[in-house]
């Protein structure tokens, strides 16, 4: 079974291969319906890391003691 | 009569009079007609000119660089100068007001920028002033490249270019799809609220951390270093996780201002990021060190945020089109397939199975015949024998021989009759004979000696062959007094015999 794609980078290049692979026309059925459905999921892959929620925005720095401290940027943003 | 008047006056005169009268002639002679053109006065003259530079557009406002030569503060607060070059000077002034802006004071021998607009002044009848232009200054700026900063500047590009610090081969791509993006700038600037506004437009979903440093001052470029040492460290990676891209930078400001991003330091620390890092120092106008060191320089921190968040829309659209594709590809595969399998279900041997036997029906049916006719012509053959046996037979049984006989022979007539019925008997049981062997090769007549045949209840037809019926397949087994129907349990075929072969 192939491999799910790590970042989303990896997902739409894999995804742009297996369209250019279909639009081919050149696989056996087996393997155009394999490769469909990996493509079905790569999209739903991407989409859900385009979906993905709004994120803090957090400031990192180091305090005299040298520790790391990480606080939430609190200004407005237009 | 005035060409001798003339000669005349070339005549040394002695009288004065007469001279002036003639001098006074001549005048008159030579100056043009008073209408023929107007005449400007002096202030009038400067007056239009000055109203020529006031109409020009680029004189209203530009730049021209050039040496102090001269620098002169009055009383009354304005500064009076001199720009030159090598071969030309220009008057200059700028006013009190536009003074005070001065970050520092022109000195003699500087070289600087100025920017202003041109004038021609205008002069008072206690003061008139002549007919030349000056430049109203409302900037002055010094001009780096000639300075100690150019030279600081050019000297460090030279040596880190050397060491190949900025060499193409280093410059790492930036990931198309950062999850997490670091940027290295004052908390305070607008440049951070830029950048964040552009990210959050673009996709609030990536994950943004921010490494405060001082962008200008002298403690600067430590605070920079430390920032990008941060960033690029184990424990921030550890605390945040993967930091994919970095951008440096700070709004606009002076040269002085973005100093700090031509520190060897900074420079250096940018060189050195394990994260590839993007450059976003003051406008576009503006280049520092750090430009060159970074993997890519963006034009201001507006633009480095738009280069490195991605755009939700536009991946959105563009995985949409993907989608049309894959489906479109998909569909049209499926329709070839689809087309494929018709093609192939239209062929004879799918659409019409049965004419695959049609050859073999009909050779069927042709040995049918032949087995008929077989049949027919043996009947016949033994009919006719039949029929001979009864002419013999006839003829040898004459009535009117025998009314004869039994009108001549009465006496005989029982032996007579004795002797013709055992000839008939005798005639009569070779017939039999015959008829029995001509049973014997009846196909029906074969079932009362317990054969039986096969049928399929579908064609009719007899099945001689194992291969012609499958399990479970219905069968109809034909007797002397009836049928069976029954079912095949089991197909056996014994090897080496050609099932197919009817």
């Amino acid at each position: 079974m192939e491999r799910m794609p790590q970042t989303f980078e990896e997902a739409v290049s894999r995804l742009e291969e297996i369209v250019r692979l279909l639009e081919s026309g050149e696989l056996p059925l087996d393997e155009t319906v394999r490769l469909y459905e990996e493509g079905q999921k790569l999209l739903a892959f991407c989409q859900q890391k385009l979906a993905d929620a709004e994120r803090r925005i957090k400031i990192v720095t180091i305090n005299d003691g040298g520790e790391l401290q990480v606080r939430e940027f609190e200004g407005d943003l237009p | 009569m005035e060409q001798w008047a003339w000669e005349e006056a070339s005549e040394p005169f002695g009288d004065i009079d007469e001279a002036w009268q003639q001098f006074l002639e001549r005048l008159r002679w030579e100056e043009p007609a008073e209408s023929e053109g107007f005449v400007f006065t002096v202030t009038q003259l400067n007056d239009y000119v000055r109203g020529l530079i006031n109409d020009d557009p680029i004189l209203q406002g530009f730049w021209v660089r050039g040496e102090i030569s001269r620098w002169q503060v009055y009383q009354s607060g304005h500064a009076y100068f001199t720009l030159k070059d090598e071969t030309s000077q220009l008057e200059g002034v700028m006013w009190r007001e536009r003074l005070a802006y001065l970050r520092e004071m022109p000195k003699v021998g500087d070289m600087v920028r100025v920017f202003g607009r041109l004038r021609v002044p205008k002069g008072t009848s206690q003061q008139p002033r002549g007919g030349r232009f000056e430049i109203e200054a409302e900037r002055i700026v010094r001009e780096w490249q000639t300075g100690v900063w150019w030279q600081r500047f050019e000297a460090l590009k030279r040596k880190l270019q050397a060491e190949g610090l900025f060499d193409a081969e280093r410059k790492r791509s930036l990931p198309q799809f950062p999850q997490r993006i670091g940027i290295i700038t004052s908390l305070d600037g607008a440049a951070l609220r830029d950048m964040l506004r552009i990210a959050r437009q673009r996709h609030a979903g990536i994950e943004i951390i921010v490494f405060p440093s001082l962008v200008q001052g002298e403690e600067a470029p430590k605070t920079l270093v430390a920032a990008l040492q941060l960033a690029n460290s184990e424990r921030v990676r550890q605390l945040v996780g993967e930091i994919d891209v970095l951008i440096i930078g700070r709004g606009g400001g002076s040269i002085e201002d973005l100093w700090a991003f031509n520190e060897e330091v900074v420079v250096r620390a940018v060189a050195a990021s394990r994260i590839p890092i993007v450059s976003a120092v003051g406008h576009e106008v503006d280049v520092t060190l750090t430009d060159f060191a970074a993997d890519v320089r963006a034009p201001t921190p507006t633009a480095a945020a738009q280069m490195v968040v991605p755009d939700r829309q536009e991946w959105l659209a563009r995985l949409e089109q993907l989608a049309l594709r894959l489906n479109q590809a998909m569909r049209h595969r499926l329709r070839s397939a689809t087309e494929r399998w018709r093609r192939l279900a239209e062929r004879r041997c799918f659409t019409d199975p049965m004419s695959l036997f049609a050859d073999r029906r009909q050779l069927l049916d042709l040995l049918t015949l032949q087995l008929d006719k077989g049949f027919g012509r043996n009947l016949a053959r033994w009919q006719e024998c039949l029929n001979e046996w009864q002419r013999r037979l006839l003829a040898a049984s004459p009535t009117a021989q025998l009314e004869r006989w039994r009108e001549r022979l009465g006496r005989y007539d029982d032996a007579l009759q004795t002797a013709a019925q055992k000839a008939l008997q005798r005639r009569r049981q070779t017939l039999q004979v015959y008829v029995a062997k001509l049973e014997a090769m009846n196909p029906y007549a074969v079932l009362q000696r317990g054969y039986a045949l096969v049928r399929d209840p579908a064609t009719g037809r007899v099945v001689t062959r194992t291969a012609h019926l499958t399990k479970g397949q219905v069968a109809e087994v034909l007797m002397a007094d009836g049928q069976l129907q029954v079912t095949v349990n089991e197909v056996v075929t014994e090897d080496g015999k050609d099932a197919a072969n009817l």
